[in-house]
């Protein structure tokens, strides 16, 4: 694992943009912009987020944050009365595109993603950070890994303050507190957990297993809300027992432009090998040479465009490591050719026999 | 409309009494920030900010963060703001008026240069390039 390391100062700005090529502007508004870069070095792609007016006391903190749960920070640096962070790009979509496609969740899907919301805030709150903006469009999924992400209106909780001075956050979410009555603590971004796990439901926790866990989030009154994370972990257990062996499916993501030119042209191969050929006598030899055809093409595409998500499960395609990557292609590039030859010889056999005699001439 | 410079002085010449001057033209006074400017410039010139911020030439998070009002940009800068606007020179002054620095000067050979870049709409390169030539220095990015 990299890890983050705090820089100062203008020379470090220099270095960042010799470090990084900018790429695009993803979002603005008038407490950061977010952009996306590359790395000069490994290619690598990353997020650069500038925090205007960012509490200075919270780099420290967010360099010790280490979890699957929440965005890994490679650099840090404080310019000014700034913050700039820069993030790993984390490849998917956010829960809120997912909603906005129509996408919907069992509840044993929402109680997992509820576990793991809820190992993104032990990890920050350990470190004494509020996120204080939990909501969809915060929550990334990869792989199935959801992966909380903007910490732009995060604070670090000081004991000795009676409230909060300034309003942040995102109304629904945020918790009451947040509007100025009280000091927000991790008890807010438990609030907003429980409001993210509501929506999710439909609005609908009346006979849902773990109704009553959400219930104690999302109280007005912070005392008569979990004092902490690890609580409401305790009381899921029982429930998640049962939904461990299960994995998020893959929500829809965004496609990225190459991509999208992969299926095309996938798609272009297809079309193209689904036209007659002359040894196609009967429909059934159609079928047949057809399955032969469109196997030769998509399984040809298939560890690129990570089709079935095969880079999840067939070996090293995934590897950080780019020579036992190469290792996990000459292995699929076998396993292709071995089962093409299968299939051309299954398909071989069933031809009929005017097909047959057309191919053997 | 707000009145011209000139007419402010001429009025300012003939006032007694400066908290009369200040009631009766507060409107004309300017105590916009920098930031304020680039914001009320970007509606008036209907341009995004990435756009001007590319045209700039400026390192994007330093020209953001000049945007945000959390940095202090130099002269320089502030001129490659102008052809990231592709402002008037009149526009320009008010920008670096708001920066608290000197409007651009006919008189100074350099400044000479930027408004005459400003004037045929031409982009920072081609003003570096002029600069250059006329052995200045070119804008600092």
């Amino acid at each position: 694992m990299q890890y983050a390391t705090l820089h100062r100062g203008v020379n470090f700005l220099i270095g960042l943009s010799e470090k990084y090529d900018i790429l695009d502007t993803l979002s603005e508004s008038n407490k950061c912009v977010v952009m996306s870069a590359r790395s000069r070095t490994d290619g690598e792609q990353v997020v650069i987020r500038v925090i205007y007016n960012a509490a200075e006391g919270i780099l420290q903190s967010l360099l010790r944050v280490k979890s699957p749960h929440v965005v890994q920070v490679l650099d840090v640096v404080q310019d000014g009365s700034d913050v700039i962070l820069v993030e790993k790009f984390i490849e998917g979509g956010t829960l809120r595109q997912f909603l906005d496609n129509g996408g919907q969740l069992t509840e044993d899907e929402i109680l997992f993603l509820f576990v793991q919301l809820c190992h993104a805030l032990t990890a920050i709150h350990r470190e004494g950070i509020i996120h204080r903006d939990l909501k969809p469009s915060n929550i990334m999924f990869h792989n199935g890994v959801a992966v909380l992400i903007d910490f732009d209106v995060a604070r670090q909780h000081d004991p000795f303050q009676s409230q909060d001075t300034v309003y942040m956050g995102t109304k629904g979410y945020a918790a009451p507190e947040q509007y100025g009555f009280a000091q927000t603590d991790k008890r807010s971004d438990i609030y907003s957990l429980g409001v993210v796990m509501k929506e999710l439901l439909g609005g609908r926790i009346t006979g849902v297993k773990y109704q009553d866990v959400i219930k104690k989030c999302t109280q007005f009154d912070p005392a008569n809300r979990y004092q902490s994370v690890n609580e409401i972990l305790k009381e899921l257990r029982p429930f998640s027992k049962a939904g461990r062996a299960f994995h998020i499916r893959q929500l829809r993501t965004k496609m990225s432009v190459p991509k999208k030119i992969g299926y095309v042209v996938m798609g272009f191969y297809c079309l193209v090998v689904l036209l007659p050929q002359p040894h196609e006598v009967t429909v059934w030899d159609y079928i047949l040479s057809k399955i032969l055809y469109l196997e030769l093409v998509v399984l040809l595409f298939v560890p690129f465009l990570n089709i079935f998500h095969i880079r999840d499960w067939f070996p090293f395609l995934k590897h950080k490591n780019f020579l036992l990557k190469i290792l996990g292609l000459f292995l699929y590039a076998v396993a292709y050719v071995v089962l093409l030859l299968e299939t051309n010889m299954i398909v071989n056999a069933l031809y009929s026999e005017q097909a047959k005699s057309l191919l053997v001439s | 409309m707000k009145k011209r410079t000139e007419e402010l002085m001429q009025i300012l010449e003939k006032e007694q009494d400066i908290v009369s001057y200040i009631h009766y033209n507060n409107e004309d006074l300017s105590s916009k920030t920098l930031s304020e400017c680039l914001s009320e410039f970007l509606a008036q010139y209907d341009m995004k900010k990435a756009d001007v911020i590319n045209r700039s030439g400026l390192n994007q998070i330093y020209a953001y963060q000049i945007f945000a009002g959390t940095k202090n940009p130099s002269r320089d800068k502030v001129i490659a703001l102008m052809f990231g606007f592709m402002m008037s020179v009149d526009d320009g002054n008010v920008l670096l008026r708001a920066a608290g620095m000197s409007d651009l000067y006919p008189r100074d050979k350099r400044d000479a240069v930027v408004i005459f870049g400003l004037n045929n709409a031409l982009d920072v390169e081609e003003v570096d390039d002029l600069l250059f030539e006329l052995g200045e220095q070119t804008i600092e990015n």
